[in-house]
């Protein structure tokens, strides 16, 4: 897990006894190996520098969350690993090699074997991402046809036990019904139901509780923790918001300007956050013990303009604790401790420059 | 649906009566009247004989009172009989009807075929040449006049390349299909050449707009190869407020073969107007626009039904 300006790829070469790679399985190869990737935007005012060279990879059955707010790069460096970014973006370098290739050189027929197939997606937002005219049925069964070679019956009786799986009563009758016909929440399992038809080995959930309301938020990712531990596939859960990974995910990373900052084990990043900007986004999460009537404390400033490729710490112009150095050069992703990564220079003052910003 | 089309139909009752008192109103407020005709003919006519022809067509009488006698006959199914001709109406409309059901129902299918081929890939190639070529053919379809352009044709493809005629259904003694289809060429061009225009345009700016939509990301990323994403997830979606269009259009067809089958000596209904129209020839005037008023009821109406069984969301009842 490394940026791009940082030395030897720590999840390739020999693994270190205290510095093994997370995301090596069994027989230590990752399932997804992403190095260095460059996406950019065409704009109007110039190239968007959406994602500078994002280095991260997972095991097989792994699962990381993605953290970071809109404009991060999360979700975008997602879309460019299945060739789904829209018609402005490009992929400028990097790869992401998932079981022995790189998504990043597949023929367009190769891509759509992967997608869906071997990677499949549940989106933000399930009032729009089902299609409008045509029967949930039909939309469930269109992969396993395609990826499975099912017949028309073979692939409803399958759209049926999806559905079952993914716990909407009486499956058989909503099949021939349309998305309109159902809630949001409802949406959102017939969406995850076909993001598993075809048994994929990673599903990527881009937000997919975003649009939905508390209760039924809860209820999604108690599903997708159920379904993981039954179908036993690989997770990246893309997200903004730190309190709904607690308990899904093995390991979080941060994005902040389309880099990554901290990277950790899900428990060491709430109990020891070693970067500025995951302290700051922790501090603002409401609490059950914290005091109340007060205002939540937020990170000063906004994200930078992505028109210009940041130069040094993305993060330095925001920081309480910035030193000359972070304006200049870009700070490389330094093992913390494990699989503890941060892409702070001053990592290791962190505790203490806490303490003294506490006490005056 | 039965139900909901039983009641659009029964609305369509009182709606008639009102078009008909308001279509009555506006012929009898047009200057001149059906003595006109024999002016026209040059023959030499006094006062006493004028008198006597309006007295025999029963136009001496108040505008109610005229009216009331034609709706009471309408009622009873007799549009009345034609001033100019002597036979009665509803038989002359339907000798014609034939002909221009065939105009518009080729020039139709024609242009929504066309329309729907060059809105999608002008959609799928936005900005290529092709898109280009299509938006430049679509502005000049649209801003063209209909007449000019009809006699553009006759001109090239008729007199200077001698390829296709350039008047009436057939050949003067041939009955041979191709013989008649090669008549019909030209005016189902000409009829046709705006609504593929502007239904390309509008297909190409709505299938544009579902090509961004998250449904269609979601499609891709199932894996579907780009036809079936195009072809099935994005088109159907966007042809839900083309689809309706086209059918409120079918009514435009229906006057807009009024020129065209002048132009063209095509014997419909649009010709038979135009010849109604300068002789005062009120009964026969009034069946032709009564059957344009139910026309443009029946293709609202099916405009609706199509909406409803192309997108599932819509539910009449």
């Amino acid at each position: 897990m490394t940026g791009s300006r940082s030395g030897p790829d720590a999840t390739r070469g020999p693994a270190r006894p205290d510095d093994s790679p997370p995301a090596a399985s069994d027989d230590g190869r990752p399932l997804l190996e992403v190095r260095d990737l460059v996406v950019r935007f065409d704009s109007d005012a110039g190239p968007i520098h959406a994602v500078n060279g994002v280095s991260w990879s997972l095991a097989p059955g792994g699962s990381m969350a993605v953290v970071g707010e809109s404009g991060s790069g999360k979700t975008v460096g997602m879309l460019s690993l299945l060739g789904l970014l829209p018609n402005t973006g490009r992929v400028e370098g990097g790869e992401a090699v998932f079981e022995g290739r790189d998504l990043l050189r597949l023929s367009p027929a190769e891509m759509r074997e992967v997608r869906g197939g071997k990677i499949a997606m549940v989106f933000q937002d399930p009032m729009t991402s089902l299609n409008p005219v045509l029967s949930v049925g039909y939309q469930l069964t269109e992969g396993l046809r395609r990826h499975r070679g099912l017949s028309r019956r073979q692939a409803r009786a399958r759209a049926a036990e999806l559905l079952d799986l993914v716990g909407i009563p009486d499956p058989h009758a909503r099949l021939d019904d349309y998305p309109h016909e159902m809630s949001g929440g409802q949406r959102q399992r017939v969406m995850i139901a076909m993001a598993l038809s075809c048994d994929p080995s990673l599903l990527v959930a881009d937000e997919p509780t975003t649009a939905l309301d508390v209760t039924i938020q809860a209820q999604i990712v108690e599903l997708v923790k159920r379904l993981r531990t039954e179908l036993g596939m690989a997770i990246v859960w893309i997200t903004h918001d730190l309190s709904v990974v607690a308990g899904l995910v093995d390991r979080v990373a941060v994005m902040y300007a389309g880099m990554l900052l901290e990277e950790a084990p899900v428990t060491a990043l709430y109990a020891h956050p070693r970067h500025p900007y995951t302290i700051g986004l922790l501090r603002s999460m409401p609490t059950l013990d914290g005091p109340t009537h007060t205002r939540l404390p937020s990170i000063e400033g906004a994200p930078p303009d992505l028109r210009t490729r940041p130069t040094g710490c993305p993060f330095a112009p925001r920081c309480p604790w910035v030193v000359d150095p972070c304006r200049v050069e870009r700070p490389s992703l330094e093992v913390v401790s494990g699989e503890h990564r941060s892409a702070c220079r001053r990592w290791r003052e962190l505790d203490a420059l806490e303490a003294m910003e506490a006490s005056p | 649906m039965t139900a909901y089309i039983g009641r659009r139909l029964l609305q369509m009752i009182p709606l008639m009566f009102g078009i008909s008192l308001v279509l009555f109103a506006l012929i009898q407020a047009a200057p001149g009247g059906p003595e006109g005709a024999l002016l026209q003919g040059g023959r030499m006519v006094d006062a006493r004989m004028l008198d006597a022809y309006r007295h025999r067509l029963g136009v001496d009488k108040p505008v109610p009172e005229q009216y009331v006698r034609w709706l009471g006959a309408a009622l009873s199914g007799h549009l009345g009989v034609s001033y100019s001709s002597s036979q009665p109406v509803s038989k002359m409309i339907l000798e014609r009807l034939p002909a221009t059901l065939e105009l518009m129902g080729v020039s139709f299918l024609l242009a929504a075929l066309a329309a729907i081929a060059l809105g999608i890939f002008s959609a799928v190639k936005q900005y290529s040449a092709f898109d280009f070529l299509g938006t430049g053919f679509s502005f000049l379809g649209i801003a063209m006049p209909v007449f000019w352009f009809a006699l553009i044709l006759q001109m090239v493809f008729g007199v200077w390349l001698k390829w296709l005629p350039i008047s009436g259904t057939h050949t003067v003694g041939a009955t041979s299909f191709s013989d008649h289809m090669e008549h019909l060429v030209l005016p189902a061009a000409v009829l046709s050449l705006r609504y593929i225009a502007g239904w390309s345009r509008y297909l190409r700016s709505s299938l544009l707009g579902v090509l961004r939509a998250d449904y269609v990301r979601t499609a891709r990323a199932k894996g579907l190869p780009e036809r079936v994403v195009v072809g099935v997830h994005a088109v159907r979606n966007a042809l839900i407020p083309v689809v309706s269009v086209m059918a409120l259009n079918l009514a435009d067809l229906f006057s807009g073969a009024v020129i065209t089958e002048t132009v063209f000596a095509w014997p419909g209904i649009g010709r038979m107007f135009v010849q109604a129209m300068l002789a005062r020839d009120y009964p026969l005037l009034m069946g032709i626009l009564l059957l344009g008023s139910v026309m443009v009821l029946i293709f609202n109406l099916v405009a609706d039904v199509v909406y409803a069984a192309l997108d599932p969301r819509i539910r009449y009842d």
